[in-house]
């Protein structure tokens, strides 16, 4: 049964609101929290592996001890270096976000005269709400995909494939800007950008010395000194708990970005075009063709459509038969299945009929 | 102990007004901005319209008095105004009209519609059209909701005062609403 979003608007967009500031002031503190473990382990092995050579068996009180006071230490004398550390990437990330998902990806900016029709769509659009213009980008890529970035009105960025240019036409395209517009309008763009920049950097962090670990061990393991291999199982322990500690956050972080928010942009797309039935076939055409291979699975995560992770569980996206069921059964649409193979048809001659606008001068024919 | 009281109600009191005030700036401030954008869109077809003119003269020899009804609404667009009002709406109105009448005409014309400058001109004007639309369906939700504050109850006491009163709403009589919708799907094949 579709799952329909089951809180108003207002209710949405002030939640999102709040996770957002909540990842924010979180940031710094889990991030203490990441350094004063890594230090622990660090020094309890250090100082252990000094102390400990008359005895044999891993006595925990005195790694801990030793591992404590260490962390302790480093973090009182070092602190502001951390905060300046954690206050550098806000910095960065708060003023490149929209550089740096775009590098990610290879998107260029796009401007009036060169791509006038998407320009136009996404600025009707924008006019029809009072809402001022984002940027907007294109993908160079042959995949059907958008998804939009930014944390304020100065940042926000709706992302295009060239692909989707191509072969949507033009009310399809509308409904795909519209969907990514709302987006914005609901400010899940913002707790997106918060959870993938901010919070998402420390899960990074943990792969990056997850990476790290494996390598030291495997050189420990080429040397075969038995008390070294005993030291290098703990350190390996411990960075798996670090490891899984940020792993624990990136998974709730997945579980913090509400899911119903797509049915609400699939709505609040509809409301801004008044076309469930184009919204209906851009989602269709687009399920068809979506993957942008070089894409990180953190932008993946904000497309307009990416497939189920992991049966569904960790999906950042409800899976499409759903969604266009709850599109069809709140406005009375039929699903009509798209005719035959047509996602690679030219749009000018199939759909022609239906859309008397798409003509041939179209800047893309 | 009463002035206490009386203190407390006072202040209670301005906050309230305070509040409302601030809504009520707030809410004229939206509608402002959102007739600027329907503003920007007129002038961009005021701009447009003597290029239109230029190009179809050469093609419709015949039909001068079509196009000097176009010029001429154009004038009578230049003399209303830049403010909203009803005088404005209406020569943008007439504007509109004239406008419809010459595309209605140049269908006639294969050669006009063939040509590269026409078709240009027309892309540009439905993309106009459709921003007007899209700008004034902003504009006058803007306007409901601005009137809507202006008349409940607690505000309408103070709102005269401050000098909030209701507005216009931007309004094309139905024909040419009907025309301007349409504008867009002028076939150009």
């Amino acid at each position: 049964m579709p799952i329909a979003p089951t809180i108003g608007l207002k209710t949405h967009i002030w939640n999102n609101n709040a996770k957002s500031l909540a990842l924010l002031f979180s940031f710094p503190v889990i991030f203490f929290g990441m350094v004063w473990l890594a230090l622990f382990c660090a020094g309890g092995l250090f100082f252990y592996g000094m102390s400990s050579g008359q005895s044999g068996n891993f006595d925990w009180a005195m790694f801990s001890h030793a591992g404590a006071a260490f962390a302790n230490m480093v973090t009182l004398e070092y602190w502001p270096l951390i905060l300046g550390a954690v206050f550098a990437w806000f910095t960065i990330a708060y003023i490149w976000n929209g550089r740096i998902v775009g590098k990610f990806c290879g998107a260029h900016f796009a401007n009036r005269s060169q791509d006038p029709a998407l320009y136009n769509l996404l600025e009707t659009l924008c006019i029809s709400r009072g809402l001022p213009m984002p940027y907007l980008q294109i993908i160079e890529n042959d995949a059907l995909n958008a998804f939009a970035s930014g944390i304020d009105d100065r940042t926000y960025t709706i992302t295009v494939t060239r692909g989707l240019m191509n072969t949507l036409p033009e009310d399809e395209l509308e409904a795909v800007l519209a969907h990514e517009l709302t987006h914005i309008i609901n400010r899940d763009v913002r707790l997106m950008m918060v959870a993938t920049l901010f919070t998402g950097i420390i899960g990074l962090l943990a792969q990056m010395a997850w990476r790290h670990i494996r390598y030291m061990r495997f050189f420990g393991r080429s040397r075969g000194g038995g008390k070294n291999a005993a030291a290098g199982l703990v350190m390996y322990l411990v960075v798996l708990i670090i490891l899984s500690i940020g792993y624990l956050l990136t998974m709730s972080l997945r579980f913090m970005i509400s899911r119903s928010r797509e049915y609400m942009a699939d709505a609040g797309a509809i409301e801004l075009t008044k076309n469930p039935e184009a919204m209906i076939r851009a989602l269709q055409r687009i399920s068809q063709n979506h993957e942008i291979k070089t894409l990180p699975s953190d932008v993946q995560a904000m497309c307009i459509h990416s497939s189920n992770a992991f049966m569904g569980l960790f999906s950042t996206h409800p899976p499409l038969p759903i969604r266009l069921a709850a599109i069809s059964e709140t406005t009375g649409t039929p699903i009509v299945p798209l005719p035959g193979t047509s996602s690679t048809t030219d749009p000018g001659t199939d759909n022609a009929s239906a859309h008397p606008d798409m003509t041939p001068d179209n800047p893309w024919d | 102990m009463d002035f206490t009281i009386l203190l407390v109600v006072v202040v209670v009191a301005a906050l309230f007004i305070i509040l409302l005030y601030n809504k009520l700036v707030a809410l004229r401030q939206t509608r402002k901005n959102a007739f600027s954008d329907i503003d920007v869109q007129l002038r961009q077809r005021f701009d447009l319209i003597p290029q239109l003119v230029e190009t179809v003269k050469g093609y419709m020899k015949h039909e001068q008095e079509i196009l000097e009804n176009v010029t001429a609404a154009r004038a009578g667009v230049d003399q209303a105004g830049d403010g909203l009002d009803s005088g404005r709406v209406k020569a943008e109105s007439a504007l509109s009209g004239a406008m419809m009448n010459l595309f209605a005409v140049a269908e006639n014309y294969p050669d006009l519609k063939a040509d590269a400058n026409y078709r240009q001109l027309m892309a540009e004007l439905s993309d106009i059209e459709n921003k007007i639309a899209a700008a004034r369906r902003f504009f006058n939700n803007a306007t409901s909701e601005y009137n809507t504050a202006v008349q409940q109850f607690p505000a309408n006491l103070i709102a005269g005062q401050f000098g909030f009163k209701t507005e216009e709403f931007f309004e094309v009589d139905e024909a040419t609403n009907k025309a301007m919708q349409n504008a867009p799907d002028i076939k150009l094949t």
